[in-house]
């Protein structure tokens, strides 16, 4: 696809595919469009050109409604809850797309059991909690849909060792009941570590793709990372 | 005696405060769900109070039953139509254009005022008819009564609007984060519509509660726009609650200051100043304060916004 | 060709002027006090319709140009600078104080005669040849109003005042009366042009427990006042004087103005058949009450021909001259409404009334007759 900000062309004809109930981790210089993709992936940016397919449909253009309901999820870099409504409340935005306000409730249950300690915040206000509990509060409600493929953009961040790991397990866990996911992080060799594909993206684009193990291998990753280029 | 004073003062600063704080509420959802800082906002207000009186004086019907038809003529112009002429099409081009627009959108609302009703003052009806209650040494008009009683119940419905429905929560959060809220699926375009409606509603509720006692004039808009724009600055612009507060404030404080300034005694000396002119100074410096120190605002948050 | 038309044109216009004599007409008809500008234009343009009508000043036409002053001193007096370059004969308005303050040196300077709706006391004490009220001074008014006062049993009072030009001479000379009866002023407030809410000064009036207060701001704050003192209870009597016993202050006071007493020069209400005629007329064409300002604006006009008249061409600065301790009469020149007399300065010296508001109405209470202590008399 080409996608960018106004007339600036951040993606240009970057192709990218993501594998079914696996997980999948892209890496990239920062600035290289990450972030970028995942949005013009969700529906918030324009697609000059190309083509986005789920399952063979075609989806290139679609809203962020009618992708939640396609059964796609998005978690955006930093802190996305609403910090000055309730948790509950918070979580409850997780089921607009089912349209179905009893459902919703159903589902938060279900969330709640994953992560008690969202259930016993339920009333507070969500900007009272820790970096951690509102990570945890995204990606609960990101779950809310049961989606088929999660968007997951560097959900490490400002998290702990502990809380990195514990994320990481539950994605991974998402991953073994069937969720497809792609996520970004900053972590690369802990991140490839855990997943099953890699993605490296470059200046907008595609700079290689394989598994996550085969692309952890590769000699000029290091390289990559110190800032240099990578040539393939 | 002195108690008696302050107490009676308060009153009518709380009556004249709620009346600014349904105009500031309105100026601060705007900014929050669409990033419009409406300087037409106190010209919407002057001009809802001459539709009800053409309203009144064209249909031959009374004051509540024109109040409101002018909502709804008001939530058309001043909601929908204000912000699918002017708002929708130059927002993409930033905060300035619009700002500039909604200026001179306000010049405009004044000179056709002027053209079609006069540059006269006119009177307009109140609600009830005043009339003077007795609280032990405490004396209270009915009319401010009256209005503290109203623009409490439009505030408290609109609160529980935000809190307790969906619809309500979704606006909220498309003021908080419009990005995440779009994520989410929510719709955030109606979400924003909802808040000029609410606006435009809230402006014809504050031109039926402050004109009768200011009058109908084509020039009280400029009055108003500041108020709200004071208030919201004030208490928080970000926040409901904050530019609430912020109108009240101003309502309390404008009323307390010209009466304790009337009569300033200087110590050690038989001097007694009349400050009250300058009473106006004590919200500015508030102002001037809030936006050195707390440029939040008092009740307001920081923003905090990525994506 | 081109020349051939160009002094048609010119020939044709020279006609016009000799056929017509222009008026400028500086008023406040936008701004604070719009309503008191459009009164006053309201007046001078139905006087204009009636000397026309009666075949002009001097076999000319008259012709009115409104000139809106915005209610802001600095552009009256722009306006009125501008206004002059035409060479009118007459400048009437505009009524402000304080914009009269600072134009009336344009048509000292361009030795134009100007008739003001004004009534602060300044504006004639400074030896200005060209200025002339149409109602008299605070000077004159205010000594009539603190009388009434004292003779209605007032022993105590709050004053508030604008503080603008009008507002302040005011104070001044109510203060200096209330000194000489005898009667205590316990608080001065002043207030705000376009002020909005006057419950604190309200509040201020009732703790001091005076007698009585005298009121001297504008109209619309008149009206204001007036609200807030209902709302708040206030049952102590309320003195003034034209301002605040007007049609306009009525109108948008509603009931909240029963009660209040004083004195004014001129109203729509005064028992006198010219003034009665006048008023027909007037609500007739513009389908609302005239208050004292139109009437002054109409009383304009008037003077103004008859001194064209005496004069017996439209010399500015014989007229202004001869108008000096001149008397006009309603004999003279019916359209005066009321026999008027001018002193050395530009004051005048004409009938006045006691008014007191019943059911939103002005009623006259007392006529109080012209003192004929003016060089027009003598
Ligand atoms: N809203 C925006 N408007 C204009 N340009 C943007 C915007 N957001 C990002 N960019 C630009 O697009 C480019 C790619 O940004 P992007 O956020 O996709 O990078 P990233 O790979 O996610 O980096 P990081 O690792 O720092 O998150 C950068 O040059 C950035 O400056
Ligand atoms: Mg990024």
């Amino acid at each position: 696809m080409v996608a960018g900000y106004g007339a600036t062309t951040i993606l240009n004809s970057t192709t990218i595919e993501v594998h079914e109930a696996a997980l999948t981790t892209v890496i990239g210089p920062n600035g290289a469009g990450k972030s970028t993709l995942f949005k013009a992936i969700f529906g918030m940016l324009p697609i000059r050109e190309g083509k986005i397919l789920l399952e063979g449909q075609d989806i290139t253009h679609l809203k962020p409604l009618a992708l939640l309901e396609k059964g796609m999820a998005y978690v955006p870099q930093g802190r996305n809850i609403f910090p000055q409504l309730s948790v509950e409340h918070n979580l409850e935005f997780g089921g607009i797309s089912l349209k179905n306000l009893q459902e919703t409730r159903v589902r938060m249950e279900k969330v709640y059991e994953q992560f008690p300690i969202l259930k016993a915040r339920a009333k507070k206000q969500a900007g009272t909690l820790s970096g951690g509990e509102q990570k945890m509060l995204e990606i609960g409600r990101a779950m809310l849909l049961e989606p088929k493929l999660l968007l997951i953009d560097e959900p490490s961040i400002g998290l702990s060792p502990i809380l990195v790991q514990q994320t990481f397990d539950l994605l991974l866990a998402l991953r073994d009941r069937g969720v497809s996911i792609l996520m970004i992080e900053q972590n690369a060799k802990k991140a490839l570590g855990i997943s099953d594909y890699g993605i490296v993206l470059q200046q907008g684009r595609l700079a290689m793709a394989g598994t996550a193990q085969g692309i952890l291998n590769h000699p000029e990753i290091g390289h990559l990372f110190l800032g240099g280029v990578v040539k393939v | 005696m002195q108690l008696q004073f302050f107490v009676q003062l308060l009153v009518s600063g709380i009556a004249t405060g709620a009346i600014y704080a349904l105009m500031a509420v309105g100026f601060a959802l705007l900014w929050q769900t669409s990033g419009t800082i409406n300087f037409a906002q106190g010209e919407f207000i002057m001009v809802s109070s001459f539709i009800i009186l053409w309203l009144m004086g064209l249909l031959h019907i009374g004051l509540v039953p024109a109040f409101f038809l002018a909502m709804f003529i008001s939530m058309f112009i001043f909601g929908f139509l204000f912000k699918r002429i002017l708002v929708d099409p130059l927002l993409k081009y930033g905060d300035v254009p619009l700002i500039i627009a909604t200026i001179g959108l306000g010049m405009i609302i004044r000179e056709l005022t002027r053209i079609f009703w006069g540059a006269n003052a006119l009177p307009f009806p109140s609600l009830v008819k005043n009339k003077i209650l007795i609280f032990g040494g405490l004396r209270v008009g009915t009319a401010d009564l009256v209005t503290i009683a109203v623009a409490i119940v439009i505030i408290a419905a609109l609160q529980l609007f935000l809190n307790k429905t969906f619809v309500g929560r979704s606006m909220e959060a498309t003021a908080q984060n419009q990005d995440v809220a779009r994520i989410l699926g929510i719709n955030v375009d109606r979400m924003i519509l909802y808040t000029f409606l609410i606006n435009a509603f809230l402006v014809t509720s504050a031109a039926l509660l402050v004109t009768p006692k200011l009058l109908a004039k084509f020039s009280s808009g400029e009055t108003f726009g500041l108020i709200a724009f004071m208030a919201a600055i004030i208490g928080g612009f970000n926040q409901v609650r904050g530019a609430l507060i912020g109108g009240f404030l101003i309502g309390i404080i404008d009323n307390l200051a010209k009466f304790y300034l009337a009569r300033v005694h200087l110590p050690f000396t038989d001097i007694t100043l009349n400050l009250s002119p300058y009473a106006l100074a004590i919200p500015l410096l508030l102002l001037i304060g809030v936006i050195l120190f707390k440029p939040e605002g008092i009740f307001g948050r920081k923003e905090e916004r990525s994506i | 060709m081109k020349r051939l038309l160009i002094s048609i044109v010119l020939l044709f216009s020279l006609s016009q002027a000799q056929d017509s004599v222009l008026f400028i007409v500086p008023a406040e008809i936008s701004g604070g006090g719009a309503t008191v500008g459009n009164n006053w234009a309201d007046g001078v343009k139905l006087a204009a319709e009636h000397i026309n009508a009666a075949g002009g000043i001097l076999g000319a036409q008259v012709v009115t140009e409104v000139l809106d002053t915005q209610t802001d001193p600095p552009t009256s007096k722009a306006v009125i600078a501008k206004g002059l370059e035409k060479n009118p004969f007459a400048v009437i308005g505009p009524v402000y104080s304080g914009s009269t303050i600072v134009n009336m040196v344009e048509a000292e300077r361009a030795k134009t005669p100007q008739w003001v709706g004004s009534e602060a006391a300044s504006i004639t004490q400074q030896g200005n040849q060209f200025i002339f009220r149409t109602s008299s001074g605070q000077n004159g008014s205010i000594p009539k109003v603190t009388k009434f006062m004292k003779d209605e049993g007032i022993n105590s009072v709050v004053i508030i005042y604008v503080n603008n030009e009008f507002g302040q001479g005011g104070r001044a000379a109510a203060v200096e009366n209330f000194g000489n009866l005898g009667i205590d002023v316990k608080l001065e407030l002043s207030t705000e042009q376009q002020q909005a809410d006057f419950t604190p000064e309200v509040l201020q009036a009732i703790m001091v427990g005076a007698d009585a207060i005298f009121a001297y701001v504008n109209e619309e704050e008149s009206a204001r006042l007036l609200i807030a003192l209902q709302q708040q209870g206030v049952t102590i009597p309320v003195f003034g004087e034209a301002v605040l016993l007007s049609q306009v202050v009525l109108d948008l006071a509603g009931d909240a103005a029963n009660g209040v007493a004083g004195h004014v020069n001129l109203t729509a209400e005064a028992p006198v058949p010219a003034v009665q005629e006048f008023r027909a007329a007037f609500e007739a064409k513009y389908g609302y009450t005239p208050d004292h300002n139109a009437m002054k604006g109409y009383i304009a006009m008037f003077v103004a021909k008859e001194m064209a008249e005496r004069v017996g061409s439209f010399d500015k600065l014989a007229v202004a001259e001869q108008l000096h301790c001149s008397l006009i009469t309603t004999e003279d020149e019916p359209g005066v409404l009321m026999d008027i007399a001018y002193d050395e300065n530009g004051d005048i010296d004409r009938d006045t009334f006691l008014i007191s508001i019943q059911d939103g109405k002005q009623v006259v209470t007392g006529v109080l007759p012209r003192l004929k202590n003016t060089c027009a008399d003598q």
